[in-house]
């Protein structure tokens, strides 16, 4: 039957995906359930988070994001990334904020709040976002500009709010831009090599922000329930600031080491490469030892296919390992990596395989 | 896409492990040193907290234990932060249990950061939102200001109503802790006193109720607490510019009152995860890759494509798909789509994503579930 149902494959609509990244269980688990992922992979950063249910088991709402904040936010008038969504899911209604991953800060302010760097009052707000659409799970592409009304920004008046009209799938790599001309008042924003939008801001005295807020974020703002779900990850790479390159998360400034197959489930029989790969920015690497359930098989790594990484480092594969011999059906494996660089520095990586039946 | 099978590695590696297994050779290890999160403090604030969890979901049965993974980082930050698990109904918990695995820990000069089983046991003061004079016991697994990974017992008293500073009132260090080496870990909230206790997997010494191994009495005057929260704790704690620390940890087999402690809700929706998951990939690197289904009723099906970048690759693949059902003792039928031998640092390029969507026709509308991962070359 499954095989009938498989070879009847056909493609049709595109209604609320279900994947990754699952909640804990509100009923065992109360307030600060969670998920948040920001990590950098493989010269990419990727930013998420997930959560069921509001705050304190669904009782009130609950903003749950994950977000990098850019050193100096007062200084920045422009900031554009490329964005790539690889999950996004939404169950329930009257969310305060769907899932989004998004480019937001504070740009100005106008002169009614205090200037004191505590005080958002008065503080405007320009966000570029990719965003999933309550009801139909949707992904679209959107932007708004708003001002805070009192000091914590608890109050907010909208001065726009609007989406592009291009078609977002989950993927494909965007391009998003905000940016602020302080000088005219006027806040730009792009969606790939589209037209750019433009927004001129009603206020005529303009001053720079005293609430230092720039970020790149991943965020869902759940509703007062207990059953409401949110999901975002995303790619985020290649980004400037101020129109000029600010990171692309390929450096290799501190030593890391990782394992391929990462950690994760499967089922079956399954057999496959492992890969160590210890990245140094170019450090010499002196010794690798190599765990398996807490035991040391370092002299195993004699044994791998060696090689060097790219921008330094080393590499360690072992072909075709049988990890569903290693991993007993129902039960989980640990392994763990300890590389030591020239300069006595240490990067451990690890993995924990899963194996249901 | 099929290539010759290759079974010499992992031969000797499955004799190897045996061997070692048998004779038992654990090597102590300290943990890893002063290595910061990834991103560079030079472009962002303070950062890096991450918590991940198993990408798994289903419907957990009643004594479904799953491990999880929780971790925390930090750099350049001020004080204490951190995630925590609060258990619901705090006031009725007496006895936490868990397995605990340290995998990834580091901390500059003094800085520290743990993974910890915690709960309030007793209050000198505070009221209903007042955290002030509330002690909170806790078990687990840090790296100190000296760099040692260690196991250890603590208990703090709250000095402010946020419990935003903390004091210590006892602190025993249990033992060493070595990265890779799981612990099983025992907090016990009683009416005068905290029992903590710890033990290798496989060798704790029979009922909990009676075998702890150290009991710590709750100071004079230290009574019922005012508020109650019980938990799992990932929290690092750094000194300002220059200062870091993280800790990632295993966490399996989580007890509440001897009773397992579900990590997942029992109505998760249709799901998929991918295996092997996100990561690098070296160019000649080889894989079965396998996309697991749960929750779907096959008689449902109404589509799906295999995506590799967005583009559907389908019809190459579903020559050589090895498609079943698995029936897993816990979760029931698993849908099971095994692509055998993908060249993966070949077929995906730099980056590229793979998924599977299948598509539901269910009684409230079409549904698609979606198993994926994201492949890259290193930089």
């Amino acid at each position: 039957m499954v095989a009938a149902g498989w070879l009847g494959w056909l493609l049709v609509g595109a209604p609320p995906p279900a994947v990754g990244l699952e909640p804990l269980d509100p009923a065992t688990w109360n307030t600060a359930t969670r998920i948040r992922v920001l990590d950098e992979v493989s010269g990419t950063a990727v930013l998420g988070v997930a959560r069921l249910g509001g705050a304190n088991n669904g009782t009130a709402p609950l903003d749950a994001n994950s977000r990098l904040d850019f050193v100096n936010p007062t200084t920045i008038s422009s900031v554009e990334a490329t964005f790539r969504i690889l999950d996004a899911a939404l169950i329930g209604s009257n969310f305060p904020a769907a899932p989004a991953a998004r480019i937001d800060g504070y740009f100005y302010r106008d002169p009614s709040g205090t200037g004191s760097p505590t005080d958002q009052m008065g503080h405007v707000q320009g966000s570029i976002r990719l965003a999933i659409e309550e009801g139909t799970g949707a992904l679209f592409a959107a932007y708004f500009v708003q001002k805070c009304l009192n000091a914590l920004c608890s109050q907010v008046a909208t001065l726009l709010n609007q989406r592009f009209p291009q078609a977002i799938n989950r993927f494909e790599t965007h391009r998003l831009r905000v940016a602020f001309d302080f000088t005219t008042g006027t806040f730009t924003f792009q969606l790939d090599q589209n037209a750019a939008v433009t927004f001129v801001v009603p206020d005529t005295v303009r001053l720079p922000p005293s609430f230092g807020l720039m970020r790149l974020q991943a965020r869902a703002v759940l509703p007062a329930s207990p059953t409401a779900f949110g999901r975002i990850v995303a790619r985020v790479d290649d980004l400037r600031v101020n129109n000029a390159p600010y990171d692309s998360f390929s450096a290799r400034r501190v030593p890391r080491t990782s394992i391929t197959p990462g950690t994760g489930t499967f089922a079956g029989q399954i057999e496959g490469d492992v890969l160590i790969l210890i990245e140094t920015g170019g450090e010499s690497v002196t010794d690798v030892r190599l765990f398996f359930e807490g035991q040391d098989f370092s002299n195993l790594l004699a044994g791998a296919i060696q090689g060097t990484s790219a921008g330094g480092g080393r590499t360690f594969r072992f072909p075709g390992v049988g990890l569903s011999s290693l991993v007993p059906p129902g039960q989980f494996r640990t392994v763990g990596v300890i590389a030591t660089t020239a300069s006595g520095r240490r990067a451990s990586g690890y993995a924990v395989w899963h194996r249901l039946q | 896409m099929r290539v010759h099978r290759r079974d010499q590695g992992w031969r000797s590696l499955l004799w190897t492990l045996a061997f070692v297994l048998l004779v038992g050779t654990g090597i102590p290890v300290r943990a890893a040193e002063t290595i910061p999160p990834g991103f560079d403090r030079d472009l962002y604030l303070q950062g890096a907290q991450k918590v991940r969890v198993f990408r798994r979901s289903s419907i957990p049965p009643v004594g479904r234990r799953e491990p999880f993974i929780m971790g925390t980082a930090a750099f350049d930050g001020t004080g204490r932060e951190g995630h925590s698990l609060n258990l619901t109904n705090p006031q009725t918990i007496t006895a936490l249990e868990a397995v605990v695995t340290p995998l990834a820990f580091s901390a500059s000069s003094g800085a520290t950061a743990g993974v910890r089983l915690f709960g309030i046991a007793c209050a000198t003061g505070g009221g209903s939102g007042d955290f002030t004079g509330h002690h909170i016991a806790s078990i687990g697994i840090e790296i100190g200001a000296n760099g040692a990974l260690e196991e250890t017992f603590q208990l703090d008293r709250c000095v402010d109503p946020g419990c935003t500073q903390r004091q210590s009132v006892a602190r025993r260090v249990v033992g060493p802790a070595q990265l890779f080496q799981p612990r099983e870990i025992e907090l016990g909230f009683e009416a005068n006193q905290v029992r903590f206790g710890s033990y290798a997997p496989g060798t704790r010494p029979g009922a909990r109720q009676t075998d702890g191994t150290a009991v710590e009495p709750h100071p004079p005057g230290c009574g019922p607490p005012a508020n109650h929260q019980k938990g799992i704790d990932a929290s690092n704690e750094t000194a300002g510019p220059g200062t870091s620390a993280s800790a990632e940890a295993l966490v399996s087999d989580p007890k509440v009152n001897d009773q397992p402690a579900a990590v997942t809700p029992a109505d998760a929706p249709p799901s998929g995860t991918t295996f092997p998951t996100t990561g690098s990939v070296a160019p000649e690197q080889i894989t079965d890759l396998k996309f697991l289904f749960f929750d779907v009723d096959p008689a449902l099906i109404a589509g799906a494509r295999l995506l590799l970048r967005n583009q559907d690759v389908l019809p190459t693949a579903l020559p050589i798909a090895r498609i079943e059902v698995i029936t897993d003792p816990l979760f029931g039928p698993i849908l099971c789509v095994t692509l055998p031998d993908v060249p993966l640092g070949v077929s995906i390029g730099p980056e590229s994503e793979l998924a599977v969507e299948i598509e539901l026709q269910t009684p409230a509308g079409p549904l698609v579930v979606t198993s994926f991962e994201f492949f890259a070359s290193p930089p």
